[in-house]
């Protein structure tokens, strides 16, 4: 005897919806990266690259080829203010993960 | 917004520098290049430049990492540096842009861009003369017709895609 149709239908439903979310997911990250994949696994000379890449081009993920940078970077600097919030040292974005290594398994526990 | 306008917005910032270097330093421009580019140009400015890179670490040897005594190579390397992303740009900034627009999207890994390497690196031996050599391995990897990671099908399709283009662009004056 053959499934009737109507028995799979909520497996239908939850492949569909585990589907757009991990795909919605996925399109916001990469056009939240400017339609560009994900950076990960990087370490402290990749991290201070693209902060001189955000210094030289004003965006994140931006690139130039540009051999010259321009007067008003030679004394450009971004100053990293924190304050005081209660779990922060706990908490860790997926993005962070990401960066460090952790999704991949590279993350390093030095 | 008092408190923004108390705390923040009150300070006069200006990005200027308020502790020039001696007016005996000569003024030396900074490399506009971003990471992308830099990884992607990086064995052609050492190809370029390795006798000024070499004579900067020399001098940082010599001087105990002195930062003061080797101005004058650093700006020599710097110079160097802008000169090779100048030619680059001038000379295949087409291919250059494939190439470092494919590291952008892989994470800046070299292997999975093989494809636009080669057209890059061959745009740059055919102006500039100047070769990728990855100094003290066997084998240089980038040269292996069959390597394990076979870069990405975007790379290679955007590759062919770009090839055809020029081909038709050489092609289409030779009918007219």
């Amino acid at each position: 005897m053959p499934v009737p149709f109507e028995g799979l239908l909520p497996y239908a439903i939850m492949t569909a919806f585990f589907g757009l979310a991990g795909h919605g997911v996925g399109f916001v990250r990469y056009w939240d990266n400017g339609w560009k994949k994900d950076r990960f696994d990087l370490d402290q000379w990749d991290e201070r690259m693209m902060n001189r890449d955000f210094l030289l081009t004003g965006v994140r993920r931006g690139q130039s080829s540009d051999p010259i940078a321009p007067e008003s970077f030679k004394t450009a600097e971004v100053k990293l203010q924190k304050y005081y919030s209660p779990y922060s040292e706990q908490y860790f974005s997926f993005r962070e993960r990401l960066y460090r290594g952790y999704v991949t398994g590279n993350w390093d526990f030095s | 917004m008092v408190l923004g306008d108390l705390f923040t917005s009150r300070h006069q910032w200006e990005n200027v520098d308020k502790n020039p270097l001696p007016s005996d330093v000569p003024d030396v421009d900074e490399v506009g290049a971003t990471s992308a580019p830099l990884v992607s140009a990086a064995f052609y400015i050492g190809a370029k430049c390795k006798p000024y890179n070499d004579d900067f670490m020399l001098c940082k040897d010599e001087n105990n990492g002195g930062s003061i005594e080797c101005l004058k190579e650093g700006r020599r390397v710097t110079r160097c540096a802008i000169d090779v992303l100048r030619d680059i740009n001038k000379y295949c900034f087409d291919e250059f842009k494939l190439h470092y627009e494919c590291l952008e999207q892989e994470n800046h890994r070299l292997g999975h861009c093989r494809s636009s390497e080669g057209v890059l690196s061959k745009c740059i031996f055919n102006n500039l003369k100047l070769e990728k050599k990855i100094p003290g391995v066997e084998t240089q990897i980038h040269l292996n017709e069959n390597p394990i990671y076979q870069g990405t099908s975007k790379d290679k399709k955007k590759t062919a895609e770009f090839l055809r283009a020029r081909e038709a662009a050489a092609a289409a004056p030779a009918t007219n």
